[in-house]
């Protein structure tokens, strides 16, 4: 399968799983691929077999050419070598297996699948619950996730995000202020 | 003492709001008063007035709408209100100041 195929064939994989809005379609559809993936024909096995040979070659030949630095390349030796080499580098740049195309649409669909889903940040919510005084954390917490939703309903989801986010930010950056003019001597700013 | 623009802004919607005073009501009204002040500053503010012991806050009782956290309510203490007496008297000083124009004399 060509590049092109390879990039066509995820992009296609990746719109069947994202676009389909069902939980259970989308289990499906990951399993029907995994079967493809299992259930090659021959052609495509023996494809892979051959690849694998002639990749372990590559792989070889490359171990050699690091292990003996004295070889020629204008010897027959050294040209087997170098072509194992070559061979194994070029393999290594384009893999070419149907793995691989699963792995990058497995990759592109994970990765989409984050965006989609997008509530509060969590870790901004334990860092304000870490920094802020425990009495107030609760009503701060409450009234960003209020905040949040409507945000969320005005400008949509990754605004909202970044808004939370910025919010926790602008905590740590209050804290950092206080602790600074705290201290009366640089000695200070380390003394709990 | 002294305060800041914030905290005086923020002593006030607790003074206006007597006994139903939580954070939330608290940024409304200044939202409302076209002040909109970031969620954290406003609840900073809160816990620096409390050290301060210009507002004294208290747990509400557990809310099941809120998973059982309950609200924390503020009021006013009389050191705070003497402060705010302060400030607007200090307010009223300067508003009354009458220039000396050069024409005058």
């Amino acid at each position: 399968m060509s590049i092109k195929n390879r990039i066509v064939h995820s992009q296609m994989y990746q719109a069947l799983i994202v676009d389909a809005s069902d939980s259970k379609i989308r289990r499906n559809f990951h399993d029907e691929f995994l079967k493809e993936l299992e259930f090659a024909p021959d052609v495509e096995k023996i494809r892979i077999y051959i690849k694998s040979v002639l990749g372990l070659f590559g792989f070889s030949s490359s171990m050699v050419s690091v292990a003996r630095p004295e070889l020629r390349w204008d010897e027959p030796i050294g040209i087997v070598v170098g072509i194992g080499s070559l061979f194994f580098l070029t393999t290594c740049i384009f893999q070419n297996t149907r793995k691989f195309d699963y792995l990058i649409a497995k990759f592109y669909v994970v990765r989409r699948e984050k965006l989609r889903h997008r509530g509060k940040p969590v870790s901004a919510e334990k860092l304000i619950y870490f920094l802020d005084d425990p009495l107030t954390a609760d009503d701060f917490v409450y009234d960003l996730n209020n905040k949040f939703e409507k945000r969320k309903a005005q400008y949509g989801a990754g605004f909202a995000r970044r808004w939370y986010c910025w919010q926790a930010i602008r905590l740590v950056m209050r804290h950092l202020d206080e602790w600074i003019a705290r201290a009366q001597s640089v000695r200070d700013l380390f003394k709990f | 003492m002294k305060i800041g623009l914030v905290e005086e802004l923020i002593l006030l919607a607790v003074r206006q709001l007597s006994e139903e005073s939580t954070g939330t009501a608290i940024g409304e009204v200044l939202e409302f008063s076209n002040h909109d002040i970031a969620v954290g500053t406003l609840y900073i503010t809160l816990s620096r007035l409390e050290k301060k012991k210009l507002i004294k806050g208290r747990q509400g009782v557990p809310l099941p709408e809120r998973g059982g956290k309950s609200r924390r309510y503020f009021h006013i203490t009389g050191e705070g209100r003497s402060i705010l007496d302060e400030t607007e008297s200090l307010r009223s000083r300067v508003q009354q100041f009458e220039p000396i124009t050069k024409g005058a004399q």
